[in-house]
């Protein structure tokens, strides 16, 4: 695949001699987000740090944009990731904005302006004085956030990102999950919440006893399509998934239906193959 | 990458660096029980900063038992504190990320070794000491050969510095092999321990020690007194922190290639 960012090519880890990963093979391309759940202890993690480059695999291969992350001479180390993998650490005793200036140190890519639109973006103070030892741990998780993308990386490494946030915080981490698919970086997210994967991922891939298993391999939209008659109805009804009648729009019959399609065109176009005569398709039908 | 790392390390651990600077201090008042060069009738501020730096129990036990109380953990804390995945992001190899940390021992040794003549000299002021005149062994020798006080002195901070550099690049090798900072510390202590045990009972073993190096006034010509310590000399000390340092430097790079670099599990 060409626009593909991020790559797993039957990798293999162990560590402390047992079996962590198994020949997984993931790819994750431009504008993708795709979601890994697992039980504690399954391996969901170890393959996040093999994306980062601090494990490297004892077998296959792993390939962020495009080239291989493999020891080298140098203990070569992937560009253009963010990632947040676990509980954030920071410096205690310094404020948020101190901390992700001197981390913003290190490449010199972001500037400080750039930093406090970050933590304006997730909902932080940038002014504020307080030490991050006197943070809330949602606080630390946003915090955490904004080191993440503030480079504004094309792929976007989080574990369990949604950890210790309230309902802003989740809407605040789905906009900018949607914000930078959209400027076609990809992300991989691990979570135990079912709910937040199945909202966020447009593939999903449960790991178990180190291997990858594909759970879901597009994003379940919910559309809402307006048809000519009530026979087209019935003949969707037979076609589609989870098909619910509404009510009635402007005289014809509207249903709700759940599917992986990835426009309202191709949903139009699978439906008119079908026979079906629609007025209106749209995509997110509340 | 390097400015992050030493202000990072600055930031990290400024708790411990007091606590360091306020036991040097407290060693610096109590230097005057480690002048060990009793046939000295007046001796001055440099004759006494010579004498206590080069003293056995300074050398080789206090400062690197001090300095690398400060600098064990500069890895392994950013490993266990889950710190390093934000580092990493951001570098472009696990090499340059691990050159920065020895850089960060460097500027901690100068730091402390700063901090420690200019705690020694306050010392030597309160005490009433003159600064004019220089009647240690060490400078008398050097005088002979034709060599400034100064240049002596700077020398052996240049040694102290580059020794407890070295020493630090040994300890940061040993914290990675180990997986464990107290370990690789008490192999600094052990180490001091051993040099003052070979000083006092076998000076043959002692010149091949790693430690020794930073006693500097009993390398040859400064001290002629043992036969045993002929070969003990500047070069010899010198050649041996170089090696020292490029052995640990390799060893350090073999294992942070390729070391899993997580230790929460």
């Amino acid at each position: 695949m060409s626009n593909e960012l991020l790559l797993f090519d039957k990798v293999s880890k162990k560590l402390g001699g047992k079996p962590i990963i198994q020949e997984a093979t993931l790819s994750v391309a431009k504008g993708e987000v795709v979601g890994i759940v697992g039980a504690n202890g399954s391996g969901k993690t170890t393959l996040l740090r093999l994306a980062t480059g601090m494990f490297y695999p004892d077998q296959g291969e792993v390939r962020v944009a495009g080239k291989v992350v493999r020891p080298g001479l140098l203990g070569n180390l992937p560009v253009m990731i963010g990632a947040l993998i676990e509980s954030p650490s920071f410096l205690p005793y310094l404020s948020g904005l101190k901390n992700l200036l001197l981390l913003a140190s290190i490449r010199n890519q972001v500037d400080e302006e750039g930093v406090r639109e970050t933590m304006i973006q997730v909902g932080l103070d940038p002014d504020l004085r307080r030490p991050v030892r006197a943070y809330s741990l949602g606080m630390r998780q946003r915090l955490g956030i904004a080191q993440a993308i503030m480079e504004d990386p094309q792929i976007y490494i989080f574990d369990e990102p949604t950890n210790a946030l309230d309902t802003k915080g989740v809407e605040m981490f789905a906009e900018i999950l949607a914000e930078r698919v959209q400027r076609e970086a990809c992300v991989v997210l691990v979570s135990h919440d079912q709910g937040e994967i199945d909202r966020f991922c447009d593939r999903v891939y449960r790991v178990e006893e180190g291997r990858l298993f594909s759970l879901r391999e597009g994003r379940v939209k919910s559309w809402r399509v307006v048809m000519k008659s009530l026979e087209d109805v019935e003949k969707a009804a037979l076609l589609l998934k989870n098909v619910q009648m509404i009510g009635r729009q402007k005289g014809y019959p509207a249903v709700i239906c759940q599917g992986e399609w990835e426009t309202e065109a191709e949903l139009h176009h699978y439906l008119s193959q079908a026979g079906i005569q629609l007025v209106e398709v749209q995509v997110n039908a509340s | 990458m390097i400015t992050f790392d030493v202000l990072h390390f600055f930031l990290r651990t400024w708790k411990r660096l007091l606590v360091v600077g306020a036991l040097l201090m407290l060693f610096s008042l109590l230097s005057f029980l480690f002048f060990d060069d009793f046939e000295l009738q007046n001796p001055s501020i440099w004759d006494h900063l010579i004498s206590t730096f080069s003293h056995q129990f300074i050398s080789l036990i206090f400062f690197p038992v001090l300095y690398t109380l400060l600098i064990a953990d500069l890895v392994l804390h950013d490993l266990k504190e889950n710190y390093a995945p934000f580092i990493l992001a951001r570098a472009s190899s696990r090499v340059s990320w691990y050159l920065a940390k020895v850089s960060t021992l460097f500027y901690v040794a100068f730091l402390f070794v700063i901090v420690a003549v200019g705690m020694w000299l306050t010392a030597g002021l309160l005490k009433g000491l003159s600064w004019d005149t220089f009647s240690h062994p060490t400078f008398q020798h050097a005088g002979e050969l034709g060599q400034s006080p100064f240049l002596l002195l700077a020398l052996m901070l240049l040694f102290y510095i580059v020794g407890l550099t070295v020493a630090g690049a040994f300890v940061l090798w040993l914290s990675l092999q180990l997986e464990n900072s107290i370990l690789a510390w008490g192999g600094i202590v052990l180490l001091g321990l051993l040099s003052m045990a070979a000083f006092n009972a076998n000076r043959a073993l002692f010149i091949w020690l790693p430690l020794s190096q930073l006693m500097f006034k009993i390398h040859y010509p400064y001290d002629q007194l043992d036969p045993k310590l002929r070969s003990f000399t500047i070069s010899w000390s010198g050649i041996y922190l170089v090696l020292w340092l490029l052995l640990s430097l390799i060893f350090g790079w073999l294992r942070v290639r390729r070391m899993n670099l997580s230790l929460k599990g």
